[in-house]
């Protein structure tokens, strides 16, 4: 006969029976999955910043009538779609995605230190590209004062950003990123894939370690808090696989696995350290094989409409917010939902990684 | 002694400097149509039920909740005569010279205004997103002008007094460079006397400011009256080309 021990009196979230395996023969939520460290309310306004998954967070935000702050806002009478095309209201700033913790620091120590910027461009024939977001205007900008015009519009829109809201939610995407060796800067992909041009004396590959990426969070948060000592943060973790890895000898399955460990890893023990940090399982919820749900369209690294939704439904459900009615369809008809999702979302999602399987000719 | 042009000249508070300027060197248009610029804001044309096409102000300036009944009342009338002097023009066959939405400050204003309620510089955006956004701003003035195309022999646009401050001259010259294009497009000629009053970035030259006075939007009678002057020129150059073509 067994007697009382620790697991005797744990609630049913601590079993995955009656946990992640009733929710997926129900279809229905977890139960207790999140527990937020802070209060989050519609008021309160929320940025939203990092890789692509980002930005069906921001949109979900929208759609649950969280008070998500826009804080760079297109030109009056631009329209809806031509301000996406030029990267305004895809994160709270026009930032394009920001894939890696060092590439958010870079960004937020300019922000602070607007002088301290780098001042390297990507010519694109007539035309000039910045390489912390090659893809932020479409064409490319016609001079380079513009390039640095539009640099300063958005560090100062993160600087009132920051300064006005709660919350930051940040969503890690990869450890991997490439920098100039010579001047430390960052870039938002690899010169010679969205511009500039390949130099392998002046460019080397990084994939950012555990300590790296706890290290960064650390920056962040202190950066964050010396604009706005009351904020606070929300870590997230993309669970959009790697486009390609460039690590020597890697598969892109197991580098994936790598980065995103590393992410998770590093994000749990981050949010642990502070109260004011809270980390959010979107990665769980979408890539945990038990919850037996199609999260991925046919790519196998887009997340459906439908996987989004039920992320945020846990999101809702964690601040004890009732969300709109949002009708989870059947697993069966998930396929047609994820069909006519595709067909919206594929020109609607702005994953700049992806550019990277144009390289891919599928050679052994 | 006074001289009819032959031509209509359409346009807002720039054209009144014009029409003005003009009359009192005895130039006169043969039909003036000007009314300050919200008038023709969201105004349109329509086809009556007897065929005629009529000009409308736009719904909102018929609010009289919005603007209350005396106002309403007076931007009906305003808009009454706008009408028939436009079947007039039309009914004449006068070639049309017009500014309506070629003065750029309207949307430079709207854009910068805009940014700042949001805590943003409006002038930081590049000529690229400037002409984006000018090509949305603009579909309004394309409908207008495109019954001015149809209704008219010719159509002619002028820009207005170019007065830009240093950090937004590009966002102004965006909005030109959309507005020139379309209307030639559409097969409208542009009469562009920019460089003729201004220096080479354009912008107006200080002799033609108000003095007393300036309102650093509008340009004196100098700039009226040369306007006028060259539109004359270029409508008896035109009238002169057509006999050629004819020879």
């Amino acid at each position: 006969m067994s007697s009382v021990n620790p697991y005797s009196r744990l609630p049913r979230r601590a079993y995955w029976r009656t946990s992640v395996a009733r929710a997926a023969r129900t279809g229905t939520v977890l139960p207790g999955l999140w527990t937020p460290k802070f209060s989050l309310t519609r008021d309160d306004p929320i940025l939203t910043a990092g890789s692509c998954f980002a930005q069906h967070i921001s949109r979900a935000l929208v759609q649950a009538g969280f008070t998500w702050r826009q804080a760079e806002r297109p030109p009056h009478g631009l329209n809806d779609k031509t301000a996406r095309d030029f990267g305004y209201g895809i994160f709270s700033f026009r930032t394009g995605n920001i894939y890696t913790t060092r590439m958010l620091a870079q960004l937020l120590d300019w922000t602070l230190e607007p002088d301290s910027q780098d001042h390297e461009t990507w010519a694109d024939g007539d035309t000039h590209l910045d390489p912390i977001r090659p893809q932020i205007e479409p064409g490319g900008f016609e001079t380079i004062e513009e390039l640095f015009m539009a640099r300063r519009a958005t560090l100062s829109a993160i600087r009132r950003g920051v300064q006005e809201s709660s919350v930051f939610i940040f969503t890690l995407g990869l450890t991997e990123g490439w920098m100039n060796c010579r001047t430390g800067l960052r870039y938002a992909a690899c010169p010679g894939t969205m511009g500039g041009q390949f130099d392998a004396e002046l460019h080397r590959f990084e994939n950012l370690q555990y300590p790296d990426i706890l290290n960064d969070l650390d920056k962040i948060r202190t950066q964050l808090r010396q604009i706005n000592p009351a904020i606070r943060m929300l870590l997230t973790v993309s669970p959009v696989p790697l486009a390609a890895t460039a690590a020597a000898d890697s598969h892109v399955l197991t580098a994936t696995t790598h980065s995103k460990s590393v992410l998770r890893a590093a994000a749990g023990h981050f949010q642990s350290l502070h109260p004011d940090v809270d980390y959010f399982p979107s990665y769980e919820i979408v890539t945990n094989p038990g919850l037996n749900r199609q999260m991925f369209q046919d790519d196998r690294r887009s997340v459906t409409a439908d996987g989004v939704d039920y992320v945020m439904q846990h999101f809702l459900q964690g601040l004890g917010i009732d969300g709109p009615t949002v009708d989870l369809p059947d697993l069966q008809d998930s396929r047609i939902q994820d069909a006519v999702a595709k067909a919206t979302e594929a020109q609607d999602i702005i994953c700049e990684e992806i550019a990277l399987d144009r390289f891919n000719e599928d050679r052994d | 002694m006074k001289t009819v042009i032959e031509a209509a000249l359409v346009g807002d508070s720039h054209a009144s400097v014009m029409i003005k300027s003009g009359e009192a060197r005895g130039l006169e248009f043969r039909r003036a149509i000007a009314a300050a610029a919200p008038n023709f804001i969201g105004a349109e044309f329509t086809t009556a039920q007897d065929g005629r096409t009529r000009f409308q102000i736009s719904s909102l300036r018929q609010d009289e909740a919005l603007f209350g009944a005396e106002r309403t009342e007076r931007f009906a009338r305003k808009a009454a005569k706008l009408d028939v002097l436009f079947r007039q023009a039309f009914d004449l066959r006068l070639p049309i010279y017009a500014n309506v939405g070629m003065t750029a400050i309207h949307f430079v204003r709207d854009l910068t205004t805009a940014a700042q309620a949001n805590g943003q510089d409006g002038t930081l955006i590049s000529a690229r997103i400037a002409r984006a956004a000018a090509r949305d701003y603009i579909a309004g003035y394309l409908r207008f002008y495109g019954t001015l195309v149809r209704m008219a022999p010719q159509v002619t646009c002028v820009f207005g007094p170019t007065r830009f401050l240093p950090e937004n001259r590009h966002i102004w010259m965006a909005y030109d460079q959309v507005m020139a294009g379309h209307l030639a497009d559409m097969g409208i000629r542009i009469l562009d006397l920019r460089s003729a009053f201004g220096g080479d970035d354009l912008l107006l030259d200080r002799r033609y400011y108000k003095d007393p006075g300036d309102d650093l939007v509008h340009a004196n009678d100098r700039w009226g009256l040369e306007v006028v002057q060259a539109i004359r020129k270029d409508l008896a150059e035109a009238a002169q080309s057509m006999a050629t073509d004819h020879i």
